[in-house]
């Protein structure tokens, strides 16, 4: 993005103030943010991960304010991606104020984000968010009380309501004129003598360690904080500070009995049970949220009733993905078509070279098409996966399923990405970003290309038409399922071979369930959507005129014809499928335009053989035995995802190392099993 | 983490310390650091990179994934635990705990540590049971006479079960989580600390994951995460 890191984009912005939002998931953090700042906002990207860190413009009184909505986090340890990204955003960046927004309903979790900022030295702003709900659930929240026993102001918030926006920003900016605080958790005479000693230790480090308190720094070497402590193993006196560390953690962990990273957050906890007791008083209400969270969660998580409805559910994200966006596919389709011929039109009344025609009309016109064709797919599923996510049923998906994709080395959050999958791939591979862990996003990722997108069934339907009149259904079935095994199975085989090491955790909060708002459903479904079309769309634009060049040239050549450049890479290839059955360069042809997008196919066989409909079937029917014809669609199937797919996995994991694995094991699976299934079918007298 | 060579783990410790002071990590960073010719950089890199241990951004840029810090920490925890046993339990003195501890941290299986770690519960666990007992068998280890340390059965964790064990609706206490992974931490982060209640909710329709109520609210977790929480039972609350 401009070549400006966040940071640098940061700085120049000329903001008077910089405000960062940091809070646990589903603590209506985003829907503040997009409350305060509106439509001024963009995502920023931070080196080496696939997490988005959202930037967004306040104007404000006397000036505009720059707010950054950081990822959900529970805590700031180094460990958890969404975490880490926190952390290092802090430490880099150094907000002037740190908002952490928290569900008021429940505080007790909550705050402990809050407490390890206030150990970094950042001036905190505790915003109590949802007090609507929390008042719901009986609680009295003494905000006053709160905030004097913390030292911090506290602000109460519900979420969107307009008021709230200045009173929210004005605590915010006159806390950034107060010196930074100095906030000391009290851990008891044993641990703050241990900390005291390294504190003194790191005293007499010669260079400036100002980004890091030296009591944070202190209690980071005695927990064994490993992304602290050997980044900091360049110092002089590095050696006796580690000493130190370890020999009083041996001491803390003998006396307490435990370890001192249990400690240290036991120790955390207990202050903030204990600032609860002082400032928050309960009455229990019969209509509490939590309540009606078990009424539905009786049918959600039921035994019996619980997987069929979650499938329910599925299918519905299908249709509204799938069925609900045709028409506004095919109104795309049908005005990029007519704008093609429009150009064709007019390129022929002026007079101009057929090639700049036929690259307007086919190249550039037709690739954009094919970019914006996606958009009302990709607009339905990211409202509906964000209302799924928002809502909180998607962790309860997750938890149904989890035992049945742990099987396959997957993660309960694997199942809807792959069920999307049998309409489009590429929406299946975005819808991946609701899962955890990167192992598991890549491994879900890898499978997607091998599920049977409805892009195929047309080729599937075709052939088996033609050559399986009386076992259609069973033969389009087997391709599906051959997909599946195909996914499975590359998974199994991927998972140890790159992620031999690691272990993949399901620890979720199952969070109550609330109402989207509209307001944050489409903010959420622009935004990725707009991402989507700015970085995959130049992939699929180069290869679409990549295809087009190689078809129209050398000049004088017919469009995609024997003597073009791709008619001739087709009969250069047609040798190598001659032994699955269907060696002719027209079909080559037409598996290197395939992968623009599957259903291009058929279309290309049509273009290739000069026929449509009857005609077709006709020279298919001379050209294929039904072996052969089988071997053609179980090769169409796996050889290769198509450019869009390719482009969207390359975009979530930032490399083009995924995208090549799933081509290079695709093109190797294709022709093995085509191979395999022609020979070992004549052999048998089959073809 | 068998299969981390010596020299892999010291460039994760490089990237790491990198990483820490400059925003971007640059492969000739990391030579320079190292003091080691470009191109070998660029083959250990390559090694990390198979392992998913970086994320090899473009323009050379390198940041430690997930997995990376966790390799890390085990290295940490490896060495923490070998520091301990020759400090604390043999009574070695620090500095040459120390130095022992950097080297054999690097030529001990993950089995043998796994061993020592055990053997070091049950030392301690022995030690709280009788007091006395402890310091008799460390005064043995120091060479000094007395009777020979005789190793009672040790029972100070017999009341404690594994979360998994628990069925729904039972309450229990948290004693302590296992282990020295990251997940560990993340179970601690999310309030399952000592003294902790929680309440088995809901267990999945095909058996796993479970739901547990803990601090006012819902958290699920695999019956392999919830082996590693050990809890006492309460009384059920009705």
């Amino acid at each position: 993005m401009n070549g400006l890191s966040l940071k640098e984009r940061l700085e120049k912005a000329e903001s008077k103030v910089t405000i960062a939002l940091v809070g646990n998931p589903n603590s209506g953090k985003t829907t503040l943010f997009n409350a305060l700042t509106g439509s001024n906002q963009h995502v920023g990207n931070w080196p080496g991960v696939t997490i988005d860190v959202l930037l967004g413009r306040a104007e404000f009184r006397d000036g505009s304010v720059m707010i950054a909505d950081l990822p959900g986090a529970y805590s700031l340890s180094p460990y958890q991606p969404d975490e880490r990204i926190v952390r290092d955003f802090l430490l880099q960046v150094q907000p002037d104020v740190v908002v952490v927004v928290v569900d008021a309903s429940r505080l007790e979790r909550e705050l402990h984000i809050l407490v390890e900022l206030m150990e970094l030295g950042f001036r905190v702003v505790l915003d109590l968010n949802m007090m609507d709900l929390a008042r719901q659930e009986g609680l009295r929240i003494h905000a006053k009380k709160m905030s004097q026993l913390l030292g911090i102001p506290v602000v109460q918030t519900v979420g969107c309501q307009l008021g709230e926006k200045s009173k929210l920003l004005d605590a915010a900016i006159s806390a950034s004129k107060m010196p930074l605080p100095d906030f000391q958790l009290d851990y008891g005479e044993a641990i703050e003598d241990a900390l005291k000693n390294i504190v003194e230790l790191l005293k007499t480090v010669p260079v400036s360690l100002e980004k890091y308190p030296p009591r944070w720094l202190a209690l980071k070497f005695l927990e064994g904080d490993v992304s602290v402590i050997q980044g900091l193993s360049a110092l002089p006196n590095y050696e006796i500070i580690r000493e130190q560390a370890l020999e009083s953690s041996v001491h803390l962990e003998k006396k307490f009995g435990y370890d001192v990273e249990t400690i240290l957050i036991e120790k955390q906890y207990s202050f903030i049970s204990g600032l609860l007791k002082e400032s928050v008083s309960h009455q229990p209400t019969p209509l509490t949220r939590q309540a009606s969270t078990e009424k539905i969660d009786k049918y959600a998580l039921h035994p019996l009733l619980g997987f069929p409805l979650f499938l329910l559910v599925l299918a519905g994200l299908f249709e509204l993905t799938f069925k609900a966006a045709e028409p506004f596919v095919f109104l795309i389709s049908a005005f990029f078509a007519e704008a093609g011929r429009g150009i064709v039109a007019a390129g022929v009344a002026l007079h101009a070279p057929p090639v700049l025609i036929s690259f307007l009309a086919n190249g550039l016109v037709g690739g954009l098409g094919a970019i914006f064709s996606f958009l009302p797919n990709l607009i339905f599923l990211f409202s509906g996966i964000a209302f799924l996510e928002d809502s909180g049923y998607l962790a309860r998906g997750a938890f149904i399923s989890d035992r049945i994709m742990r099987k396959m080395n997957l993660h309960g959050k694997s199942l809807i990405p792959l069920i999307l999958g049998f309409g489009c791939n590429i929406p299946a591979v975005l819808a991946t970003r609701t899962l955890p862990s990167r192992k598991d996003r890549i491994l879900t990722m890898v499978a997607i290309p091998f599920i049977s997108c409805a892009a195929r069934l047309p080729i599937y339907a075709l052939f088996a038409s033609i050559f399986f009149t009386h076992y259609q259904g069973l033969v389009v079935l087997s391709l599906y399922l051959i997909g599946i095994l195909v996914a499975v199975g590359l998974v199994k085989l991927t998972a140890p071979v790159f992620f031999k090491d690691e272990q993949s955790a399901l620890v979720m909060e199952l969070p109550p369930y609330r109402l989207p708002t509209l307001y944050s459903i489409y903010r959420n479904t622009w935004r990725r959507s707009f991402i989507f079309l700015k970085k995959a769309g130049k992939i699929i634009l180069g290869a679409v005129l990549l295809i087009w060049f190689l078809a129209s040239f050398p000049a004088g050549s017919a469009y995609a014809g024997h003597e073009s450049y791709i008619g001739q890479l087709g009969s250069l290839l047609a040798p190598l499928l001659h032994f699955a059955g269907f060696g002719y360069w027209q079909t080559a042809v037409a598996f290197i335009f395939g992968f623009l997008a599957k259903e291009v196919i058929l279309g290309a066989l049509g273009i290739l053989y000069g026929a449509t409909g009857a005609g077709l079937r006709h020279v298919l029917m001379q050209q294929f035995t039904p072996l052969s014809a089988y071997a053609f669609m179980v090769f169409s199937l796996l050889y290769m995802p198509c450019v869009g797919t390719l482009a969207a996995i390359k975009k979530e994991t930032r490399s083009w190392r995924w995208p090549m694995i799933v081509v290079g094991s695709g093109l190797t699976l294709a022709f093995i099993l085509s191979i395999l299934i022609y020979q070992i079918g004549s052999l048998i007298g089959l073809g | 983490m068998d299969a981390l060579t010596h020299s892999a783990e010291n460039y994760l410790r490089a990237i790491l310390e990198i990483s820490l002071e400059n925003k971007v990590v640059r492969i000739k960073d990391i030579a320079k650091r190292m003091q080691v010719k470009m191109p070998s950089v660029v083959a250990a890199i390559q090694a990390l990179d198979k392992k998913g241990y970086l994320v090899h951004e473009k323009y050379g840029y390198l940041e430690l994934t997930e997995e990376g810090l966790e390799a890390a920490r085990a290295v940490y925890n490896r060495h923490r635990l070998i520091y301990k046993f020759l400090y604390d339990f043999l009574r070695v003195d620090s500095k040459t705990a120390i130095d022992e501890a950097c080297k054999l941290e690097h030529s001990l299986s993950d089995k043998t540590l796994r061993k020592l770690a055990r053997l070091m519960d049950y030392v301690t666990a022995m030690g709280q049971n009788n007091t006395e007992q402890l310091s008799e068998f460390q005064a043995f280890l120091e060479g000094k006479p007395g009777r020979k340390a005789t190793v009672g059965t040790v029972d100070a964790k017999n009341e404690a079960i594994p979360l998994k064990e628990l069925s729904v609706g039972n309450s229990a206490k948290v004693v302590r989580i296992l282990g020295d992974s990251s997940l560990k931490r993340r179970l601690l982060d999310m309030g399952l600390v000592p003294g902790t209640g929680i309440t088995v909710s809901t267990i999945a329709p095909l058996g796993d994951p479970i739901d547990i109520i803990v601090k006012g609210y819902h958290l699920s977790l695999r019956k392999e995460e919830a082996s590693q929480i050990l809890v006492i039972p309460t009384e059920a609350e009705h």
